[in-house]
């Protein structure tokens, strides 16, 4: 943990300069002495992209240098993907979608990476998927779990939108629906207002939950 | 010379958007490149309602900080997103402060021409680009997993030949 601390406070210092070299440096090497990438995910990149989203809104950050910190953000998690190390195939299977015109998708692709740590199948169909297309990937690839992710305020009705065509058609009844963003976490019964089965806070409650619900 | 008319000096000299409001923050005055790019709607409006909806935390923000200056003081540039007409969305960095005897005087300098939209267009071709380097990812697992198991084969073969 005080190791991660340090690991925080570098990485965090990387995106201050908008240096990806030593962002992905410092998270190699937390990797190469033995961290696992989900600590990595939950002590060190989430915790320093909300201090980034703090340091926009207080003016300390340029919309610039918030793009550049989140552009070295996905370019990190994509050359760390290697180092995920999955569990063998459990037989479940997720679909992982983002609502409408949401361009917030780190938090469902960490989301995305703790299920298939845990022999998950997974399928993340990025934002602005039609429900007729989310509806033909449950159905093609039998998924046991919708996971939705939302992070705009102003979103939160088109996932009750989306919830009820999945509900509407002939996949309905098989699949789970999943729902989490900061929006769901700040008013913690939301979840079930729009129709989901149920929520979780982060990655790694959501597994959690899914393990519990699909048990 | 009125408030309006030494901003709007001020206005053509910078070419920024300038706006006066009261006390309230309601605005009362703008020069022509500010109901040019945001509307005429503007006037008689509070502040507020010219921060896009989801970035209003940090136009609140702003006027927070506006409101804690004193009279000598301005405050530095923000940089916040604004609705402007048709749908659109404006970045630019304003800043503002106390005019003598009455509310606020805010200007802004617009972004250079579709910045906003170039930040947008560049972080989707990101997104692409990760999907796509993790999808290699995953396949060049699942073919490492393959000859792996291609060798295992391959040996077992050869130690027990025919
Ligand atoms: C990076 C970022 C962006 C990037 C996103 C790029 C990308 N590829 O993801 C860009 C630059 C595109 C962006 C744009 C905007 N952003 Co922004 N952004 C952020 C920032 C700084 C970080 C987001 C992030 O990556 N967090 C880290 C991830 C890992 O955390 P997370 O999303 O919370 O995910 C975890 C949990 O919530 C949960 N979870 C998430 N999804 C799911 C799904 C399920 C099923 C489950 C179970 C759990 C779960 O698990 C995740 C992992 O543990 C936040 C600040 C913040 N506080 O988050 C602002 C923030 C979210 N943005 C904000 C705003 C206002 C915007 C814009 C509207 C700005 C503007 N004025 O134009 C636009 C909107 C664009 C759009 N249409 O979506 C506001 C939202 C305010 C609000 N209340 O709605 C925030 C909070 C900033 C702020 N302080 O005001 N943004």
């Amino acid at each position: 943990m005080q190791q991660l601390a340090t690991t925080y406070e570098e990485y965090l210092g990387a995106l201050r300069s908008g240096d990806r070299r030593v962002a992905l440096n410092t998270v190699r090497m937390a990797l190469a002495e033995g961290a696992d990438i989900r600590d990595l995910y939950m002590d060190v990149l989430q915790p320093a992209m909300y201090e980034v989203g703090r340091l926009w809104e207080t003016n300390q950050f340029t919309v610039a240098q918030e793009h550049l910190a989140t552009a070295i953000t996905q370019s990190v998690m994509a050359q760390i993907y290697a180092a995920v190390i999955c569990n063998p195939p459990i037989g479940r299977t997720m679909v992982a979608t983002c609502i409408g015109g949401e361009l917030h998708e780190l938090g469902i692709r960490m989301v995305s990476d703790f299920f298939e740590i845990e022999g998950w199948d997974v399928f993340y169909l990025g934002a602005n998927m039609p429900p007729d297309d989310v509806i033909s990937m449950i159905d093609e690839h039998r998924a046991h779990l919708l996971a939705i992710s939302v992070t705009l305020g102003g979103h939160v009705m088109q996932v009750r939108e989306l919830i009820n065509a999945v509900r509407a058609s002939h996949v309905g009844r098989r699949v789970k629906i999943m729902v989490g963003g900061q929006p769901l976490n700040r008013s913690p019964d939301a979840w079930k207002a729009i129709g989901a089965d149920f929520t979780a806070g982060d990655a790694r409650e959501a597994v959690k939950m899914a393990t519990e619900v699909l048990a | 010379m009125s408030s309006l008319s030494q901003c709007n000096m001020l206005g053509r000299l910078s070419n920024e958007l300038i706006l006066v409001c009261d006390d309230d923050l309601v605005v009362r005055e703008a020069n022509g490149l500010a109901v040019q790019t945001l509307g005429t709607a503007i006037i008689d409006h509070s502040l507020f309602d010219l921060f896009s909806p989801a970035a209003q935390g940090k136009g609140t923000a702003f006027v927070a900080e506006l409101q804690r200056l004193s009279a000598d003081q301005i405050t530095p540039t923000w940089e916040l997103m604004l609705d402007v007409p048709h749908g659109n969305k404006l970045l630019i960095g304003i800043r503002g402060g106390k005019l003598p005897g009455r509310g606020w005087l805010i200007m802004g300098g617009g972004e250079p021409s579709g910045i906003s939209n170039l930040y947008h267009e560049v972080l989707a071709l990101n997104i692409e680009l990760t999907t796509l380097i993790r999808k290699l990812s995953r396949e060049q697992t699942v073919l490492n997993d393959r000859i792996q198991r291609l060798l295992d084969l391959q040996e077992q073969y050869n130690v027990q030949p025919h």
